[in-house]
C-alpha cells in the first residue's frame, strides 16, 4: 500500500490502509504529449488515529484542458477573422478519505474528491453605434462545482485475503448551474460497483483482480524482494474499460522509513491527440488521469512513513493474578511469580518477549521478568514477577491495579493489560507457616540492635561460660528478657490472619503463639542462632506453631545443658555435623526451663510418638 | 467440684492405661521420670508411666507388668517404658522415614558457625549425672537387645537407632550394630540392613565381622535388585 498511497482515492475508494502511524508522499508525473509536460501532480498525507484512518491530498497536477475551435467566426474591425472556441478545464482541487477499523477483519470507508469545471463559450455580440453595428466577440462561462463520493467496505478473510466492495456515484453533490450547451461537457459520473480481490497467494507475490459495472477490469501481479533493511518490488498493472486499455508497470524501492516508486501508463489503445466538440459532447470523460484523451506517463512517487505507533508482534490473551498479595513476602515474590500470563506472537518470527509489570503504591517504577521467546503464531504463559521494597508498610488492606506489559522489539510495550488487585495490610498472613520467616526477617535490624543490648547486661555470665554453651545461653537470657512476662493476646478477630512484627510484639508486650514465635526467632536469628518453626496442623480450626533452635552443642556435649535424652532432638547441618536441638513452647511465658518442657510434651507427643512429622501433621520449617 | 473429680477419674484412668506394675526390683534400679532431670529409686508396687525410662545396674533388674504383658529388664541396661508396645511394619517404616525428616533439615543457605569466640573456665560440669553420657548410651543399647529378644524387634531397632543419634560413641559398637542390622533383615527391610550394613564396614571389624558383613552386603544387593 505504501508505494501507491498517493493514488489512494483512485485505487482504493474505501480508504482501507495499512499505515501504522503517519505517511505523507509527493507525486510527480510528466506525460509524453507532442510537448511533454511535467507537473508537481499531488502531495498527500495519511494518518491512523486508534482505529481510524484520514487520508487528504493536494492535487494541482489532475486536470485536463481542452480549447475547441467552433465552426464560426466574425470579421474584426481590422477585416481580420476572429474564429470562436470553447475552452473546457476540469481541475480536481483536493481529495479526502476516512476509514474506520470495524473489528480485525472488517472495516469501511469513504472517499471524496472535489473538483471543479469551468466552461468558457465565446459569442457574436453586437455593440450599437450612431451610424454602425459592430459584431464584436463575446465570452460566456460558467462553473460547477462536483463533489464524488465513493463508499465501501473491506474484509479480510485471512491476512492474506482481502475483499473490497465499493460504490460511487450515487450520492455525488453538485454546486453550480450550466446552460444545456454546458451540460453535456460535465464529467460524466455513471453509478458503478466495484468488487476488488487483493491476494498474497505465495509468500510476497501479490495478485489482485478488481470487476467494475460500467465495464472495466483490472489485474495485477507483483513480487516483492526483502533484504535485510529494505525491499524492491516490480508490479504490472493492466487495466481496460473496453474502450482504453493499458498497463501500468512500476517499480518500488523501499529502504527503512522511505519509499520511492517509478512508475509509467503505457496506452494500448489508440489516443486521441485532439478531441472535437462533437465528440466530447456525445462522450465526454469521466476520469481526468486516464481517459482516451491521455498521453503515456511516467510519474515517481516519493513517500516517507513515520512509525510512531509501531506493529504489534505479541498480545495478551489473559493473565492470571492471585486474588490479593501480602506484601511482607517480599523474597517470595523473587522465587516466584505473582502473576503468569498467555501472549501471542501474532507475527511470523519468533519473537523475545519482555514482560514488565507495575502495581499501583507498591513499585515506583517498572518491574521487568526474565524474557521469554514466543514461536510464530505460539502462544506461552510468561511468568511475572516483582519487587516488595522492605520499607514498604501499609496499616490497611487496599485496592490496587496491577499494570501487565509485553515489549518485543519495539521502544514502546506492544501490548497491555491492567488488573485489579487487593493488597493485603502488612500485617496480613496467609496462615502458612512456612511464611513467617518474612516476618521474621523484617524487622533483623531492630531485633538485632535490641538482642545485643540486651545480652551485653549478662557479660559477666558470657565470660564464664564454655564456649560451646554460647549459644543456650543466650538463647536463655533473651527468653527471660522477651518473652517472660509478656501476656498471651489472640488474633482481633479471633483469626490467623494476622501477624506482628516482632517490634509490635515488644510495643505492646504480648502475641498469640506465632506473634511469639515470630518475636523470638527474629532475635534468635539475628544473633546467629538457627531456628525452626514446628507447625502443628492436627486441627485445621486453630493450627499451633512453636519453636525449635539449635543449641550448636553436640550430642556428645547434651549433659551439659540435661540429664534426661528426651529433652532434644539431633539434627544435622548441611556439614553433616549432629547437632542439639531444642523445642521452646512460647506460649509458657514463665520462664525458659517450663517453655522448653512444653515444648518436649508437645513436640514429642504429637510430632513423634503420634508420628505427626512422618504423615505430615506435623511439620519442621527452617526459617532460612 | 463434681467437674474436678471427673477430670481427675479420667486422667488417672488415663495414666493407668499407660502404665505398667512394678512386679519386682532388684539391686539398685533407677528411674528418670518424664522432663525430670533427676534418677529417682524404683520401688516394687509403685506404678511407672510410658514417659519414664528405667536403668538398672549391674546385678540389678526390674520386673514389669500391664497392658497384657510382663517384661524384665536385666542388668546393666536402660530403656525407655514407652518402647514395651507393638509396631507393625509400615509403623515402623513411617517411624524410621520420620525420625530422617527430623534430623536432616531443610537445606540452609549458609550454616552458622558461633560467632563470638568465648575464654573463660567450663564450670558447667555434669554435676548431676548418675552416669557418663557414653555409659548411659551403651546401656540403652542393651536395653534395646532386650526388647529385641523379648519380641519387640521394631521397637528395639527405634531404639537403637536413637541411641546411635544421641550417644554418637555407640555407633563404633560394631557386636550391636551387627546384631540390629540382623534385626531390620529378618523384618525384610533390606533398604535399611543395606544402609546399616554399609555403615558398619568403615568401623573397625574383625575378620570374622568382615566376612559377615560383605555376604550381607551381597545378599542384600541380589535381593534388592530383584534377584
Amino acid at each position: 500500500m505504501n508505494k501507491d498511497f498517493i493514488f489512494s482515492t483512485e485505487s482504493n475508494p474505501t480508504n482501507f490502509s495499512s499505515v501504522k502511524d503517519l505517511a505523507i508522499g509527493v507525486l510527480f508525473g510528466a506525460e509524453f504529449a507532442p510537448q511533454i509536460a511535467s507537473n508537481l501532480y499531488a502531495l498527500g498525507i495519511a494518518k491512523t488515529i486508534g482505529r481510524s484512518n484520514f487520508f487528504l491530498r493536494y492535487s494541482p497536477g489532475f486536470f485536463k484542458e481542452f480549447s475547441l475551435q467552433k465552426n464560426q467566426s466574425i470579421v474584426g474591425n481590422d477585416s481580420s477573422d476572429i474564429s470562436l472556441k470553447t475552452d473546457l478545464k476540469y481541475q480536481e482541487y483536493f481529495s479526502a478519505g476516512y476509514s474506520y477499523k470495524i473489528s480485525e477483519k472488517l472495516s469501511g470507508g469513504f472517499t471524496l474528491n472535489y473538483f471543479n469545471e469551468e466552461f468558457s463559450q465565446d459569442a457574436i455580440g453586437a455593440v450599437f453605434s450612431d451610424s454602425s453595428l459592430t459584431l464584436i466577440r463575446e465570452n460566456e462561462t460558467e462553473t460547477m462545482k462536483l463533489w464524488k463520493v465513493q463508499v465501501g467496505t473491506d474484509y479480510l478473510f485471512t491476512p492474506s485475503l482481502r475483499l473490497s466492495i465499493s460504490a460511487s456515484n450515487f450520492l455525488n453533490m453538485k454546486n453550480g448551474s450550466l446552460s444545456e450547451t454546458n451540460k453535456a461537457f460535465e464529467l460524466r459520473t455513471p453509478k458503478n460497483l466495484r468488487i476488488a480481490i487483493y491476494s498474497e497467494p505465495y509468500p510476497q507475490v501479490e495478485m489482485n483482480f478488481l470487476y467494475e459495472t460500467k465495464k472495466a477490469v483490472q489485474v495485477c501481479v507483483g513480487k516483492t524482494f526483502s533484504f535485510d533493511k529494505s525491499s524492491f518490488s516490480l508490479d504490472a498493472n493492466y487495466f481496460s474499460d473496453f474502450s482504453l486499455t493499458g498497463i501500468q508497470p512500476s517499480a518500488t524501492f523501499r529502504y527503512g522509513n522511505i519509499c520511492a516508486s517509478l512508475s509509467g501508463v503505457l496506452y494500448f489503445s489508440k489516443i486521441q491527440r485532439t478531441a472535437s466538440l462533437t465528440d466530447l459532447t456525445s462522450s465526454g470523460i469521466s476520469n481526468l488521469v486516464n481517459n482516451k484523451y491521455s498521453s503515456n506517463k511516467a510519474m515517481i512517487n516519493l513517500s516517507y512513513l513515520i512509525n510512531t505507533s509501531q506493529e504489534k508482534l505479541v498480545q495478551f490473551v489473559d493473565v492470571v493474578v492471585p486474588t490479593s498479595l501480602f506484601p511482607t513476602f517480599t523474597e517470595r515474590f523473587v522465587d516466584e511469580p505473582f502473576a503468569v500470563a498467555r501472549v501471542v506472537n501474532l507475527s511470523d518470527k519468533p519473537v523475545s518477549v519482555k514482560p514488565s509489570s507495575k502495581i499501583d503504591k507498591i513499585n515506583s517504577e517498572l518491574i521487568y521478568s526474565p524474557n521469554v521467546v514466543v514461536q510464530p503464531k505460539d502462544t506461552a504463559s510468561i511468568p511475572f514477577y516483582t519487587i516488595v521494597s522492605e520499607q514498604y508498610f501499609s496499616s490497611r488492606h487496599e485496592i490496587s491495579f496491577a499494570n501487565f506489559y509485553v515489549t518485543s522489539e519495539n521502544r514502546e510495550a506492544d501490548d497491555e493489560v491492567q488488573k485489579p488487585l487487593l493488597i493485603n495490610s502488612s500485617n496480613a498472613w496467609d496462615g502458612e507457616v512456612s511464611n513467617l520467616r518474612y516476618f521474621v526477617k523484617k524487622d533483623f535490624d531492630f531485633s538485632a540492635a535490641t538482642a545485643k543490648g540486651l545480652l551485653a547486661k549478662h557479660k559477666i555470665e558470657f565470660d564464664t561460660v564454655t564456649a560451646s554453651l554460647l549459644n543456650f545461653l543466650q538463647a536463655k537470657i533473651l527468653f527471660a528478657e522477651i518473652i517472660t512476662g509478656m501476656l498471651y493476646i489472640a488474633d482481633p478477630l479471633a483469626s490467623n490472619d494476622r501477624v506482628q512484627f516482632p517490634h509490635e510484639t515488644i510495643d505492646v508486650k504480648g502475641g498469640d503463639c506465632d506473634d511469639l514465635s515470630v518475636c523470638l526467632a527474629s532475635f534468635y536469628e539475628s544473633i546467629g542462632i538457627e531456628t525452626a518453626f514446628v507447625d502443628y496442623k492436627t486441627n485445621e480450626q486453630s493450627r499451633h506453631v512453636h519453636l525449635l533452635f539449635n543449641t550448636n552443642l553436640s550430642p556428645a556435649e547434651a549433659g551439659l545443658i540435661t540429664q534426661n535424652d528426651k529433652k532434644y532432638y539431633i539434627r544435622k547441618n548441611s556439614l553433616g555435623e549432629e547437632k542439639i536441638w531444642i523445642p521452646l513452647e512460647t506460649t509458657e511465658r514463665s520462664n525458659f526451663a517450663n517453655a522448653w518442657e512444653k515444648g518436649v510434651e508437645k513436640f514429642s507427643n504429637e510430632a513423634l510418638d503420634q508420628l505427626g512429622l512422618a504423615k505430615g501433621t506435623v511439620q519442621i520449617i527452617e526459617i532460612y | 467440684m463434681n467437674k474436678i473429680m471427673i477430670l481427675t477419674v479420667v486422667l488417672a484412668f488415663s495414666l493407668f492405661a499407660q502404665s505398667y506394675k512394678v512386679e519386682k526390683v532388684q539391686g539398685n534400679v533407677k528411674a528418670l521420670i518424664g522432663n525430670s532431670e533427676q534418677w529417682v529409686d524404683v520401688k516394687e508396687g509403685t506404678m511407672v508411666s510410658s514417659s519414664t525410662v528405667l536403668l538398672t545396674n549391674k546385678n540389678a533388674l526390674i520386673m514389669l507388668s500391664g497392658r497384657g504383658i510382663k517384661f524384665t529388664l536385666k542388668p546393666s541396661a536402660a530403656l525407655s517404658v514407652n518402647s514395651l508396645k507393638r509396631m507393625t511394619i509400615d509403623e515402623l517404616l513411617l517411624a524410621l522415614a520420620m525420625e530422617e525428616i527430623l534430623s536432616t533439615p531443610a537445606k540452609r543457605s549458609s550454616d552458622k558457625t558461633m560467632n563470638t569466640a568465648i575464654y573463660g573456665t567450663d564450670e558447667s560440669g555434669n554435676k548431676t549425672a548418675v552416669l557418663p553420657a557414653n555409659t548411659l548410651g551403651d546401656l540403652k543399647l542393651n536395653g534395646a537387645r532386650q526388647l529385641a529378644d523379648n519380641g519387640y524387634k521394631e521397637t528395639a531397632i527405634l531404639a537403637a537407632k536413637e541411641t546411635y543419634r544421641k550417644y554418637p560413641t555407640t555407633q563404633k559398637n560394631a557386636v550391636t550394630r551387627l546384631f540390629f542390622a540382623e534385626q531390620m533383615m529378618n523384618l525384610s527391610l533390606y533398604g535399611e540392613a543395606f544402609t546399616e550394613y554399609t555403615e558398619i564396614q568403615n568401623l573397625q571389624l574383625n575378620d570374622t565381622q568382615t566376612k559377615e558383613v560383605q555376604t550381607k552386603i551381597e545378599l542384600l544387593k541380589k535381593k534388592l535388585s530383584g534377584m
